[in-house]
């Protein structure tokens, strides 16, 4: 194939990136209006042109009445299916959904939601993040949800490409398509390490994985339930009242916590090998039900229990050392 | 691009419809490949039950190359009709063994329609029209079906909606397949020929004469042709359908001469101008034209023989379409050659003495009467019309005039002109059709109805028609052949009894009839004639370019509309554009709705946001249930609290 020099095309990729940019800005749901669905004959269809252009070629050779019919109801067809590629993404509407983190070497996932006011349903609709693929049908007056998997290479922010939409629908002859962006992104945390030491003994002697007891006289408050609290918390009373899930809080976790201490490390481990190590552990003091604290030479994350304390711990590990973008 | 594996159903069903390809052509194919393709398919079958792998391709190839190697020996070529289809057909049975993906057997659907589009070569019958529709309808579904996921209904009900919507779909491209059809500039072929595309002996009239040759075609109910007239249509006696024309005789059969072409019409109307009429002639693979006598304005690219002969340039190998008119009151070669007329005075020497005394006795009458005279004689002699005549001797004409006395038309001809000759008369037989049976606004003429008929020239006069036959069988003549001899013998189409059966065959011709002058017969004349009555003279100018693009452009964007019309988004339900509405206000007030959330988790979210809206959030809330849940009256109120909201 015929390579361009690059000094040629950069300025002119640039340009098409940034035209692209701008007929598809970043938003939160996109709707793909006709000046944002292209269409052209797929490769398949360009084999059938070639195709139908032979059999004419014989139907003018031999006069044979039958054969041009028969070229001229193809031709008609994908004619018409051109029209019904293009409305089989027309009007839909594109929105991020919810993402997932994941550790380094995972997939990270990403949701995509489709929503279709039209009348009629929207089939095989292909959506893509750069190698990652997926089909759906959307039905009529209703919407899907797509997850959509990317590799994780490295910890930090992964920011999803823009979005591929394409469909084939009907016969093939035709592909239609479109680009939405989303700029989603999700965390990557540090690969946990493998086999990692037990965890630290917990200050002021509090044995590993024994929780202490809580007496009603250390009742601090309520808060919002969230995943993973355990139900014996909750605030049954305050939940009946309508208020929503609440949960009770007690005072004196913080003396018998754990510590997850940067510090406290052996000094010959390098950085990544320090977040391997306090990933792991936050993941086992987690599994555990223990409360525990993180202490990064840049963030201190006073101890806590439950999803939203682990959540917390692997997002200030996964961003250590990495500029939060703007 | 990606590798998509066909799923069970989809090569099962690839399967059935290569087969439906397949099978158009099986009387075509030698029977051992019939053999060897049965063979592939049934592997093919056997490894996607057992969901083996695809055979190797060192296995693969040695069949290719023997398939093929058969096909050249069978052959002796693989280009030309007949071998181009073998090996078309192979190639499809050898890729079915490597067809795993979309993209393979996207390959093997476009070679199924070159399966579909050769039939043509052989056949453009009714019967495959349907067959094209039907396997574009197959080929279309397969099409669909992998373009489309699994879906959200049962596998049964998904492969109806395919085909449903593959069938809607080739009726929503049939006016525009109509257009292109018609607007199409058509061009005189051919670009190429293939050798072998000669195809072999048709049936129809022979280009001799022999006892039997038109007795034969008397059981055949084939259609030769078919004749429409615009205006006046001759009577029955006068449809004189005029072929070959037999000079030379041996004794046994007559034969013609290899005759020159003449470069004017020499026939001449008399009394009435000349009829026009349009004639539908089916393949007969031979070098002439039918033409009511006589000819005065022949089709483009014909041509007259010395003997009023209409012949063409190549054997008549598809059906053709045929403007032409004829005078059947006529005047032709009263300045005749010399040469002609001794030709028409040719005889054996030896045969048939009887009947050459009995003719000399004419000698010394006028020409004129002579003729009358051997009608005359015919008409005494006591011989009957017959399909199934005895078959005489060497002396022919003798034990057919005075022995046998029974005979076809071919007897009366042939002894009629052997006995005029005798006399010193030139003449000489005529072949081709006689009558033909009314359907409508058009005559059916079927082999059956095929005549011989003499021809005798005149001083003064030139040549004139004379049938023996009407001599001695006049019925023949005015009423078709049914009515000259038993009805049991003729082919049943040909007998007079009028029933049902009958009616619905002439029915079913006339929908062939109109097939072939609509489709078949649309030719590059046919389309000049029809665009000229739209106003436009010249393929390619501007009023015709207006023309199609116009009419293309209009129809295409007619189905976009109507397909985007079917589409567009419905008014959502009055409660959901009240919901939406209190979605709105509580947007203006910082409160998003989440993609996802429910009605009742927004309405919390929304109630702690602001708890002294709780109770007003609260009603909305419970409205919009109940009317979603099927109360009416609470559709009301639900409007309203939005308003006050």
């Amino acid at each position: 194939m015929l390579k361009l020099p690059k000094a040629l095309t950069q300025p002119f990729s640039s340009r098409w990136q940034a035209w692209l940019h701008r007929r598809h800005p970043s938003g939160r749901a996109q709707l793909l209006t006709q000046n944002r669905v292209y269409i052209f004959l797929s490769r398949s269809g360009l084999m059938f042109v070639v195709m139908t252009l032979t059999m004419l070629g014989g139907a003018i050779n031999y006069d044979l009445a039958l054969a041009y019919l028969l070229v001229f109801l193809l031709l008609a067809m994908a004619l018409v299916s051109i029209f019904h590629t293009f409305r089989n993404l027309l009007g839909l509407q594109i929105a991020p959904g919810r993402v997932e983190p994941c550790f380094v070497g995972e997939s990270a996932r990403f949701e995509v939601v489709l929503e279709n006011a039209g009348a009629l349903p929207r089939h095989n609709i292909v959506l893509r993040y750069d190698e990652a693929e997926t089909a759906i049908d959307v039905l009529a007056a209703d919407n899907a949800r797509v997850w959509l998997s990317l590799p994780a290479p490295q910890r930090g922010w992964l920011r999803a490409p823009r979005l591929g939409i394409e469909t084939h629908w009907p016969l093939g002859v035709f592909r239609s398509w479109s680009y939405a962006n989303f700029e989603q992104r999700t965390l990557i945390y540090p690969k946990p390490e493998v086999n990692a030491p037990p965890l630290p003994q917990a200050a002021e002697g509090v044995g590993e994985g024994v929780i202490t007891p809580r007496g009603q006289d250390d009742f601090a408050g309520l808060r919002p339930f969230q995943r993973g609290d355990s139900p014996r918390h909750v605030a049954w009373k305050a939940a009946a009242r309508d208020d929503g899930l609440m949960v009770k809080e007690f005072h004196g976790e913080a003396s018998h916590a754990l510590w997850l201490d940067w510090d406290a490390l052996p000094p010959g481990l390098d950085s990544e090998a320090r977040l391997a190590r306090l990933t792991a552990w936050v993941l086992m003091a987690h599994a555990a039900g223990l409360s525990f604290g993180l202490s990064l030479p840049t963030r201190r994350l006073p101890p806590e229990h439950g999803d939203l304390q682990r959540d917390a711990c692997l997002a200030a590990l996964a961003l250590y050392g990495i500029k939060e973008p703007e | 691009m990606k590798i998509e594996r066909l799923d069970h159903y989809q090569v099962f069903a690839l399967l059935v419809v290569l087969m439906g390809l397949l099978g158009a052509h099986v009387s075509r194919l030698p029977n051992w490949l019939l053999g060897v393709l049965a063979l592939l398919f049934v592997w093919r079958a056997w490894l996607q039950h057992k969901q083996w792998r695809m055979p190797p391709k060192w296995l693969l190839l040695p069949v290719v190359f023997g398939v093929v190697t058969g096909i050249y020996l069978e052959y002796h070529t693989l280009i030309g009709r007949t071998a181009g289809v073998t090996l078309l057909a192979a190639l499809v049975g050898a890729k079915l063994l490597e067809t795993r993906t979309r993209r393979d057997a996207l390959l093997l659907v476009y070679l199924g329609y070159f399966l579909v589009v050769t039939n043509f070569l052989f056949d453009q019958s009714v019967a495959m029209g349907l067959y094209l529709s039907a396997m574009v309808l197959a080929i279309s579904t397969l099409l669909v079906s992998w373009n489309s996921l699994g879906g959200w209904t049962g596998r049964r009900q998904r492969a109806v909606d395919q085909l449903v919507f593959a069938g809607s779909l080739m009726l929503q491209a049939i006016p525009l397949m109509v257009l292109l059809f018609v607007f199409f500039p058509r061009i005189e072929g051919p670009l190429w020929r293939l050798p072998q595309d000669r195809s072999g002996v048709g049936s129809g009239l022979s280009d001799t004469m022999s006892p039997g040759s038109f007795s034969n075609m008397s059981k055949d109910d084939t259609v030769a042709f078919r004749v429409s007239f615009s205006d006046t249509r001759p009577s029955q006696d006068m449809l004189y359908w005029r072929g070959p024309v037999f000079d030379q005789y041996d004794g046994h059969t007559w034969t013609q001469a290899s005759p020159g072409l003449l470069t004017e019409n020499p026939v001449e109307a008399v009394a009435g101008k000349s009829i026009p009429y349009v004639m539908t002639l089916e393949p007969h693979q031979r070098a002439w034209l039918l033409a009511l006598e006589m000819p005065t304005a022949l089709p483009e690219g014909a041509r007259m023989s010395e003997q009023y002969q209409v012949v063409s340039r190549r054997n008549i190998d598809k059906r053709l379409r045929l403007n032409m008119q004829a005078a059947v009151q006529y005047r032709v070669g009263a300045k005749e050659a010399d040469a002609q007329l001794n030709r028409s005075l040719q005889l054996p020497k030896v045969v048939n003495p009887l009947a050459r005394a009995a003719a000399e006795k004419w000698r010394n009458l006028l020409p004129a009467e002579r003729v009358i005279e051997a009608l005359r004689f015919f008409g005494t002699q006591g011989l009957t019309y017959t399909l199934e005549p005895p078959l005489y001797g060497k002396n022919a004409v003798d034990d057919f005039v005075f022995v046998g006395k029974q005979g076809f038309c071919e007897h009366f001809a042939g002894a009629f002109v052997f006995m005029l000759r005798a006399a010193g008369v030139p003449a000489r037989v005529v072949g081709g059709y006689q009558g033909g049976e009314e359907n409508g606004d058009y005559l059916i003429i079927r082999q059956a109805d095929a005549h011989a008929w003499t021809e005798v020239w005149l001083e003064g006069k030139g040549w004139q028609r004379v049938d023996p036959t009407f001599a001695v069988a006049p019925s023949r003549i005015q009423e078709g052949l049914a009515s000259a001899v038993g009805a049991e013998d003729l082919p049943y189409l040909m007998r007079l009894d009028n029933n049902v059966i009958k009616r619905m065959r002439l029915l079913l011709d006339s929908a062939v009839n109109g097939w072939n002058q609509w489709v078949i017969g649309y030719t590059p004349e046919r389309q000049r004639e029809l665009l000229r009555k739209l106003g436009i003279n010249d393929l390619l100018s501007s009023g015709f370019l207006a023309w199609f693009i116009g009419s293309v452009f209009s129809l295409v964007a007619l189905s976009a509309a109507w397909l985007l019309w079917r589409a567009r988004p419905r008014r959502p339900d009055p409660a959901k554009q009240a919901w939406d509405r209190f979605c709105r206000k509580l947007a203006g007030l910082g409160l998003q709705v989440g993609l996802a959330e429910a009605p009742s988790d927004f309405a919390l979210r929304a109630k702690r946001a602001l708890p002294e809206r709780a109770s007003a959030i609260d009603d909305v809330l419970g409205d919009y249930l109940a009317v979603r849940y099927g109360s009416q009256p609470a559709l009301a109120n639900l409007a309203r609290k939005v308003r006050e909201f």
